[in-house]
C-alpha cells in the first residue's frame, strides 16, 4: 500500500493529478481511493489530493503519507506532518527537507505553474516504476504538455531511490460518490431531476446533463430549492420518476414541500449531501451533521425513509433502491450522503445493480380514487391524462378532495403511517469482523470507509454499520445486543447514537466523534481502539 | 366530449355568497369545455387561499399544493408531460408575496403554463391582511405596516420578466371566458390577472366599482413596453389582452 499526497494552489491541477494517479493505478491493476481537500474559492488557496493505491481493495485514503508531492513550499509546511517516518518528498530544488527528490529549480521558472503537474507526474510515474506508456495514457496529455511529462519521467528514471508500486490483478473502474448516485438514478429510470447548484452535490447535475442525450431525462436548474422540490413533485405526480439533490441548507428550504410529498403520497428521492454546517458553514468540507434534521424534517407526522450509503459502490446500489422504495411506498426517500463520500473517488470493482420489479400504475380508470383505503395503506397510483387524478397537500378523502372530517383524518393518517409497518431493508444494517466480537464499532453512512480500512488492524473488534438509518431496522437491535459499543460519528453530538438511545435505549461505552470538517482517517480509529481496547 | 358539468365536482363551494371566485369557477368550467379539453388531461396546480380552494370545486386532474408554490408545481407537471394542459391558480398573496420569484422565473423561461392570478387585493383566507397589491385606500388588518411601500403590478412584472401573454380580466366582464380561453391556448407562459371582488373584506373594490372603473382594450398592444405602460395605468383600469407574442 502506498499513499501519495499532492498539494498546491487551486488552479494548478491538484485534483487532476490525483485522477491521473487513479488512472495509472487502474492500468496497473491496482485499487485506490482519492480524497481531495480544497477551500471554497476558485484560484489560489491550498488544495490537496491524497491517493492511496494498493494491490488489495482500498476503502479509504490513509492519513500517513509515503510520498508528499509538494508543488510549492506551502505544501511542505502544511502537509509535512502527515509524512510517514520513512516518507519521501517530491519537490523543487531549494526545499529544505530530508529524503527528497528535488526537481531542478531552473525548470520551475521555465515551465508555467499550470503545467508543473505534467513534470511532477512524469517524475512520480518513473519513481513508482510505472511504464512510460501508462504514465502518458493516464494523463491523456496532448502535446506540447507531454514534453514535460517525458522530461519528468526521464529525470525520475535517473533517481537512485525508487518506491515501486507492485501491480495488482484488479479490473477496476474509477467513480466518485456523486457519479455513483447519478449512474444509479439513470439505472433507476429517473426521468426528472431538479438541482440548484450546491457543494457537494453539484457534480450530480453535471453528470446527469452529460448523459441527457441518451437518457432523455428532464433536468431543471430551478430559481431556488423550493421551486426545485415543488417542480419535482409536480413531475412525479405527472408520472416521471423524480429526484432533487442538495445539501443541508438547500434541504432546509425544501422541508415544507418534503412534508407535502408525505401528505400527498408523491414518490420523491432527495439526495442530501451533508457539508460542514450550520448556515454556510465550511462549504467544501464534510460532516454527518444533518441526521437528526432529516429524520425530523417537516412539520407533523408522515412516513419517510432515510438511507445512508456507506461507500461509493453502495451509493450506486442504494440509489435505484431509493427510487424503488419511493415508488413502492409512495413517499419521500432521502439518500443521506456527505462531502467525503460524494467528492471522493475510488478505483474499485464494478458493482452490480439491484434487480427491481417496479410497481404498476393505473392507465385508465373512470372511478379512480387516489387515496383509496387498502389493507397495506398503499393505493394504486395513476397518472393524469386518461385518468383523472387529484393529489392534495391538505388532508383529504379517498378521492383526494380536501376534508377536515375527523374520520377522514384518522383513516388517512393511519393509512399513511401504516405503510412502512414491519418494513426493513434486507441489507440495511451490515456486520463486519469476527462474529462473536465482544466490542463493536457502531456507525452509519460514510464512516464505514475508514472503519473498514482500520478493522483488519484491530483483531477481535467488529463493526455494526447502518445504511438504513430511519426508520431503524429491527435487525440492528439484535446485532447490538450484549456487546460493548463504540460509537463513531462525523459530528459533535453523536446524533445517530441519540437516535439509537431514544428508540432502543442503546448505551455506548465510548464515542469517537469529530466535527472539524475532515473525515476520519483509519489511523485515528486504530489509535482510539488501542486506547480503549 | 366533456360538457361544462363534467368540470364541476358535485360539491357546493365554500366561498362567501357573492364572492368573485364563483364567476371564475363557472366561467373556467365553461371555457375548458368549450375548448374541447378533457378533465383528466387538464391539470390545475392550486395555491393556498380562497382562490386555491377552487381545487375542490373545479373537476379536473389537480394537485392542491402549498402557499406560494403552485407555479413551480405546475412547471414540473408541464416539463414532465408536455401533452397535458397545465394551469396554476392562486391569489395575489401566493403569487406576489410568498412566491413572487416563481412568477418572474416562469415568465422569464416562458414555461408553457397558464397562471391565473386571482387578485382580490388581500390575504383573504387569513381574514384580510395587506398583500403587495393592496391599494392605500383599502382598509385592512395590517395596512399601517405598508404605508410607505409601493404596490406591485403583476402584469408589469410579468411583462418585464418576459411573459409572452399578459391579460387582465374583471370576473364580471362579458368576454371573461374569451380571455381565459386565449390564455389557455397560448403556447408559452401566460398570465391573467383576475380582478375578483372579496365581498367580505373589501368594501372598496366591489363589483360596482369595477364596472365603473374598468375599460376593455380594443386589441392587444403590439409592443411589450407599451403593454407594460398601459398595464400600469390605474384610471381607467384597462382589461383584456395587453400583449401576446
Ligand atoms: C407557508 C405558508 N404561510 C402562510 C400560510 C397561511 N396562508 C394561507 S392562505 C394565505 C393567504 C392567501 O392569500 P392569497 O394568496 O391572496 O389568496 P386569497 O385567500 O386572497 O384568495 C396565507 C398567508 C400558509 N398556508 N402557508
Ligand atoms: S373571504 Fe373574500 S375571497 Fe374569500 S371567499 Fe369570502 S369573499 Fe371570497
Amino acid at each position: 500500500m502506498l499513499t501519495i499526497k499532492i498539494g498546491g494552489q487551486a488552479g494548478w491541477g491538484v485534483k487532476t493529478f490525483g485522477h491521473w494517479l487513479l488512472a495509472g493505478g487502474q492500468a496497473e491493476g491496482n485499487f485506490g481511493f482519492l480524497y481531495p481537500e480544497y477551500p471554497s474559492l476558485i484560484r489560489g488557496g491550498h488544495n490537496t489530493a491524497a491517493v492511496t493505491l494498493d494491490s488489495q481493495p482500498v476503502t479509504a485514503s490513509w492519513r500517513t503519507v509515503d510520498i508528499l508531492v509538494a508543488l510549492d513550499e506551502v505544501t511542505l509546511e502544511k502537509d509535512r506532518a502527515d509524512l510517514a517516518p520513512g516518507g519521501w518528498v517530491l519537490g523543487w530544488e531549494g526545499m529544505k527537507t530530508k529524503r527528497a527528490w528535488l526537481l531542478p529549480s531552473s525548470w520551475r521558472k521555465e515551465i508555467p505553474a499550470s503545467d508543473w503537474k505534467f513534470l511532477f507526474f512524469g517524475a512520480l510515474g518513473a519513481l513508482l516504476a510505472w511504464p512510460l506508456a501508462v504514465v502518458v495514457k493516464a494523463t491523456e496529455a496532448k502535446s506540447p504538455a507531454t514534453k514535460w511529462l517525458r522530461r519528468g519521467y526521464r529525470w525520475g528514471q535517473a533517481q537512485k531511490k525508487k518506491l515501486p508500486l507492485p501491480p495488482g490483478k484488479g479490473k477496476n473502474i474509477i467513480r466518485s460518490g456523486n457519479q455513483a448516485i447519478a449512474a444509479g438514478a439513470i439505472q433507476a429510470g429517473c426521468g426528472y431531476a431538479a438541482i440548484y447548484p450546491m457543494t457537494p452535490v453539484t457534480p450530480i447535475l453535471h453528470f446527469l446533463l452529460a448523459e441527457q442525450k441518451k437518457t432523455k431525462m428532464v433536468i431543471f436548474q430551478p430559481e431556488d430549492e423550493i421551486a426545485g422540490i415543488n417542480a419535482a413533485l409536480g413531475a412525479s405526480y405527472a408520472g416521471r420518476r423524480a429526484m432533487v439533490a442538495t445539501s443541508g441548507g438547500g434541504f432546509a428550504l425544501m422541508t415544507e414541500a418534503f412534508g407535502m410529498a408525505g401528505m400527498s403520497e408523491t414518490p420523491l428521492v432527495v439526495v442530501e449531501g451533508q457539508r460542514t454546517g450550520p448556515a454556510t458553514g465550511m462549504p467544501t468540507w464534510t460532516e454527518q451533521g444533518d441526521l437528526q434534521f432529516v429524520v425530523h424534517a417537516a412539520p407533523s407526522e408522515f412516513p419517510h425513509i432515510v438511507l445512508a450509503p456507506g461507500d461509493i459502490a453502495r451509493a450506486g446500489q442504494l440509489t435505484p433502491r431509493a427510487f424503488w422504495l419511493a415508488e413502492k411506498y409512495q413517499l419521500p426517500v432521502i439518500l443521506l450522503a456527505d462531502k467525503f463520500l460524494l467528492e471522493s473517488w475510488a478505483l474499485l470493482p464494478r458493482w452490480s445493480w439491484p434487480r427491481l420489479t417496479w410497481p404498476k400504475i393505473i392507465i385508465k380508470n373512470g372511478h379512480y380514487r387516489r387515496y383509496r383505503l387498502t389493507k397495506t395503506g398503499i393505493s394504486l397510483r395513476a397518472i393524469p391524462g386518461q385518468t383523472l387524478m387529484v393529489a392534495n397537500s391538505y388532508e383529504h378523502n379517498e378521492q383526494g378532495l380536501t376534508s377536515e372530517e375527523a374520520q377522514d383524518r384518522e383513516k388517512q393518517m393511519a393509512k399513511r403511517l401504516g405503510k412502512l409497518a414491519g418494513w426493513q431493508l434486507a441489507d440495511g444494517v451490515q456486520y463486519f469482523g469476527p462474529r462473536r466480537a465482544e466490542t463493536v464499532f457502531v456507525s452509519w453512512g460514510s464512516t464505514k470507509m475508514p472503519l473498514l480500512a482500520a478493522l483488519p488492524h484491530l483483531p477481535g473488534i467488529g463493526l455494526v454499520h447502518f445504511e438504513q438509518v430511519f426508520p431503524l431496522p429491527p435487525k440492528g437491535q439484535k446485532l447490538l445486543a450484549g456487546r460493548r459499543l463504540w460509537l463513531v460519528e462525523n459530528n459533535l453530538q453523536g446524533q445517530f447514537g441519540q437516535l439509537l438511545q431514544q428508540e432502543w435505549g442503546v448505551r455506548f461505552a465510548q464515542k469517537l466523534l469529530k466535527n472539524n470538517g475532515r473525515p476520519f482517517f483509519p489511523e485515528e480509529i486504530i489509535s482510539f481502539a488501542r486506547k480503549y481496547g | 366530449m366533456a360538457k361544462k358539468t363534467d368540470f364541476l365536482w358535485p360539491r357546493s363551494p365554500t366561498w362567501c355568497p357573492g364572492c368573485g371566485n364563483f364567476l371564475t369557477w363557472q366561467t373556467l368550467a365553461q371555457t375548458l369545455a368549450d375548448l374541447g379539453l378533457e378533465p383528466a388531461a387538464t391539470v390545475v396546480a392550486y395555491d393556498i387561499g380562497c382562490s386555491g380552494n377552487m381545487g375542490n370545486f373545479l373537476r379536473t386532474s389537480a394537485f392542491l399544493g402549498l402557499h406560494g408554490r403552485a407555479i413551480p408545481l405546475a412547471v414540473g407537471i408541464k416539463q414532465a408531460r408536455p401533452d397535458l394542459t397545465v394551469l396554476a391558480i392562486g391569489g395575489d398573496g401566493g403569487f406576489l408575496a410568498e412566491g413572487t420569484n416563481h412568477l418572474l422565473h416562469a415568465a422569464r423561461r416562458n414555461d408553457d403554463i397558464t397562471v391565473l392570478l386571482v387578485n382580490n387585493h388581500l390575504f383573504s383566507l387569513t381574514t384580510g391582511q395587506a398583500t403587495p397589491t393592496t391599494p392605500k385606500n383599502l382598509p385592512n388588518k395590517t395596512g399601517q405596516l405598508f404605508r410607505r411601500a409601493r404596490i406591485l403590478n403583476p402584469l408589469a412584472l410579468a411583462l418585464e420578466a418576459g411573459a409572452t401573454f399578459a391579460a387582465r380580466a374583471f370576473v364580471g366582464q362579458n368576454n371573461y371566458g374569451d380571455i381565459l380561453a386565449a390564455a389557455i391556448t397560448h403556447r408559452g407562459f401566460s398570465l391573467v390577472e383576475i380582478l375578483s371582488p372579496c365581498v367580505t373584506f373589501d368594501p372598496v373594490y366591489t363589483f360596482a366599482w369595477y364596472r365603473q372603473h374598468t375599460r376593455p382594450l380594443a386589441k392587444p398592444l403590439t409592443n411589450r413596453h407599451q403593454a407594460l405602460l398601459k398595464a400600469e395605468k390605474q384610471a381607467p383600469l384597462w382589461t383584456g389582452i395587453f400583449y401576446q407574442e
